[in-house]
């Protein structure tokens, strides 16, 4: 397969071409890394300086960039702690759980969202997905072209987690826009504060609500909770709520509109999966790896610590270049080949150890569901203006606007 | 026996979460304890059990329960001193022995003036942890020299005071800590102290922090301006004048940032508006809330 046409990695990224300010500025929200930039910028960081200090974001962080370096801080809770999860800090005054809790918390949290999002559980979801894809591609395939960010991946995933929540209908646009202040900062770092503040408000009415009345949903699950027999406090089930939501529906649909650009720009790919849909998991999987919307997480080191030859010290922050680490080619052959029958794959899309998405399934369930749908239903998908193309940075990236053409089959 | 820990950066006291009926929030607790732990290097350890934390109410099972939970929350180079009664020394021994088999790495003491040097010199005979012992403005200088060469003794806090006489008596025996949180930390900072313990600590830990980096790196001048404005009313705010019980206006602190969720304590004592603005106005001026 050939490489996607959007990640041309010869597009200049001005001051990040020059190694020295890279080294000591290297800024993993920048805009001026997107499209195919941040893939060779972060390669040529991992080949030069995979432990680099820059000096963005308030006090600095160190950017970890080799796969193997990543994988060794992600296994061990004990030296490098989740919280902040994100550089910089989100703002919410508490860890979020789970994915900001350390030992001994974090397995007890884990274990009350493990059934919600269990491969078993989202397996029996899929026709729930699948009529909610169908229903949202119906209203588009007339047409020929549609903004496919806007019109499928977004109001599916979001659909698909609200649902799973328990939020209202009326209230799901709502929250779509609380995520994406929180998630894109489109209003600013103070919105952001703000957006946080509307989501805890709102599940606390919400759980309220649910005490009182409990339904098959996960907040009514929080809210019969417990860990080592001690129930779920308020705080705690805002907490969840609060990752739950940005986590839970913003990375799929981020997830989605990368591979969606993909087929466009693939279309030997795109038939490829249309002939043979059993290969569709494993086309996204390896498209995962190859775009890694979240492109990293942040650790603390808790213990002072030597990584590839740089000492840590106990309070430095990490952030950790997932996508750098899925483009490693100590790891994967070829990396800037998309190669969908790639063994083993052991990407980094969804992390990697005891902070793996949990979610990981059911993004995996829905992303299956609206590339069977959209495959078996359109031919010749490519993209309509690659100028309308609106990439978003942030703690995950990925396309909020993705305008597509095709031929209805 | 004799046993040493070197004493080096912040030490914050740190509150009980407790419910609406009075029972622990054991993970609050554990969150609350970490996110201390992740200030950085210069945050050594926390002091649980201590009068901020309610010891007196707290039953000796509690107390235990405490620490474990601190140790397990904490990173291992991170202390868990905890704070044990020092009415007699027998008590003493025993709490101090207890707090070790819990994980603590020192325990803290703050023995009455006249018998401080009695005291202290049983337990550190009995004793199986490094010792901090705190002690006020009217001790002797002898007294602090001869608790300083006990061979358990790790640091003295002082609280009030002669800082640079009390640091000459002490020496290089022992760590000197101080727990002062008014314009005099600075001071002593510059002076010597090795560090703090801090009862307000745990509201505004990176800002504290700061301002020890700034004392260490010598710009005593720069953490003088930070402290003169934003953390100056940080203690008289949370301290509440005499009539608010201790703790009671930290842990509405706490709340007011969201790091804990209420701010009951179990005699029933709350804060009542005026105090609860009071804290509110010196966290907006701290910068640790939005005006």
């Amino acid at each position: 397969m050939s490489q996607p046409q959007f990640w041309n990695p010869d597009m200049p990224a001005g001051r990040f071409d020059d190694p020295e300010y890279r080294r000591e500025h290297f800024d993993h929200l920048s805009e001026d890394l997107t499209h195919g930039r941040y893939i060779r910028i972060s390669g040529a960081m991992r080949e030069q300086c995979p432990v680099a200090h820059s000096d963005a974001h308030e006090d600095g962080f160190w950017s970890v960039s080799r796969y193997r370096d990543i994988e060794y801080v992600h296994m061990n809770l004990e030296e490098f702690s989740s919280c902040p999860v994100t550089i910089p800090p989100v703002g919410n005054p508490r860890p979020m759980a789970p994915i900001e809790s350390d030992p001994p918390l974090h397995k007890g949290y884990r274990r009350i969202l493990t059934d919600v999002f269990s491969k078993p559980t989202q397996k029996g979801k899929e026709d729930v997905y699948r009529a909610m894809a169908v229903e949202l591609i119906e209203q588009f395939v007339e047409r020929g072209r549609c903004d496919i960010a806007e019109e499928l991946c977004i109001p599916l995933t979001l659909n698909a987690l609200m649902d799973a929540l328990g939020v209202p209908g009326p209230d799901r646009a709502m929250m779509g826009n609380i995520a994406n202040r929180i998630v894109h900062r489109t209003g600013g770092a103070d919105d952001t504060v703000l957006a946080v503040g509307e989501l805890y408000a709102y599940f606390t009415d919400l759980s309220e609500q649910r005490r009182a009345d409990p339904q098959d949903d996960i907040v009514s699950a929080l809210c019969t909770a417990e860990i080592e027999g001690t129930p779920l406090s308020l705080i705690e089930i805002l907490d969840v709520c609060m990752i739950l939501v940005p986590a839970g529906f913003e990375t799929t649909a981020s997830s989605m509109s990368y591979m969606f650009l993909m087929l466009a720009e693939q279309p030997e790919l795109a038939q490829r999966l249309r002939d043979d849909p059993s290969l569709i998991p494993a086309a996204l999987e390896e498209m995962l790896r190859y775009s890694t919307p979240v492109r990293g997480l942040a650790r603390t080191v808790v213990a002072d610590v030597e990584l590839s030859g740089q000492k840590l010290r106990r309070g430095d922050r990490l952030h950790l270049n997932w996508l750098a680490a899925n483009h490693d080619p100590e790891v994967f052959d070829q990396p800037e080949v998309i190669n969908i029958e790639r063994k083993p794959n052991r990407h980094m899309g969804y992390g990697l150890g005891p902070h793996l998405c949990m979610g990981l399934h059911m993004a995996r369930a829905e992303m299956k569901v609206a590339f069977e749908e959209i495959l078996a239903r359109v031919d010749n998908i490519r993209p309509e203006d690659v100028d309308a193309i609106v990439e978003s940075t942030g703690p995950t990236w990925g396309l909020t606007h993705l305008p597509i053409t095709f031929d209805k089959r | 026996m004799t046993v040493s820990l070197k004493l080096e950066g912040l030490y914050p006291e740190v509150v009980t979460p407790l419910d609406g009926n009075g029972a622990i929030l054991e993970r609050e607790f554990i969150m609350y304890v970490q996110q201390l732990a992740r200030v950085g290097w210069i945050a050594g350890g926390v002091v649980v059990n201590g009068t901020l934390a309610e010891r007196p109410d707290l039953t000796p099972e509690e107390r235990v329960r405490l620490v474990e939970r601190a140790r397990v929350a904490a990173p291992a180079d991170f202390d868990v001193i905890v704070a044990v009664d020092a009415d007699d020394a027998e008590g003493a021994v025993s709490a101090v022995n207890q707090a070790a088999e819990a994980g603590a790495t020192a325990a803290l003491l703050r023995p009455p003036a006249k018998t401080a040097r009695a005291l202290v010199e049983t337990v550190d005979a009995e004793a199986t942890l490094p010792l901090v012992i705190r002690v006020g403005a009217d001790v002797d200088a002898e007294t602090l020299t001869q608790l300083g060469g006990l061979g358990s003794v790790s640091a003295i806090c002082t609280d009030g005071g002669d800082f640079a006489a009390q640091h000459a008596a002490i020496g290089e025996s022992a760590a000197h800590l101080t727990a002062a949180d008014d314009a005099s930390l600075v001071d002593h900072l510059v002076g010597g102290a090795d560090g703090a313990l801090m009862a307000t600590a745990g509201v505004g830990t990176v800002a504290w922090a700061k301002l020890l980096r700034l004392c260490r790196d010598g710009e005593a001048d720069q953490a003088r301006a930070l402290f003169d404005g934003q953390l100056a009313g940080l203690g008289p705010a949370l301290r509440g004048g005499q009539d608010a019980p201790r703790g009671v206006l930290v842990k509405e602190a706490l709340v007011l940032q969201g790091l804990i969720s209420t701010a009951g304590m179990r005699g029933g004592d709350v804060a009542d508006d005026a105090q609860r603005e009071d804290v509110r106005t010196a966290l907006v001026a701290a910068g640790l809330l939005p005006g």
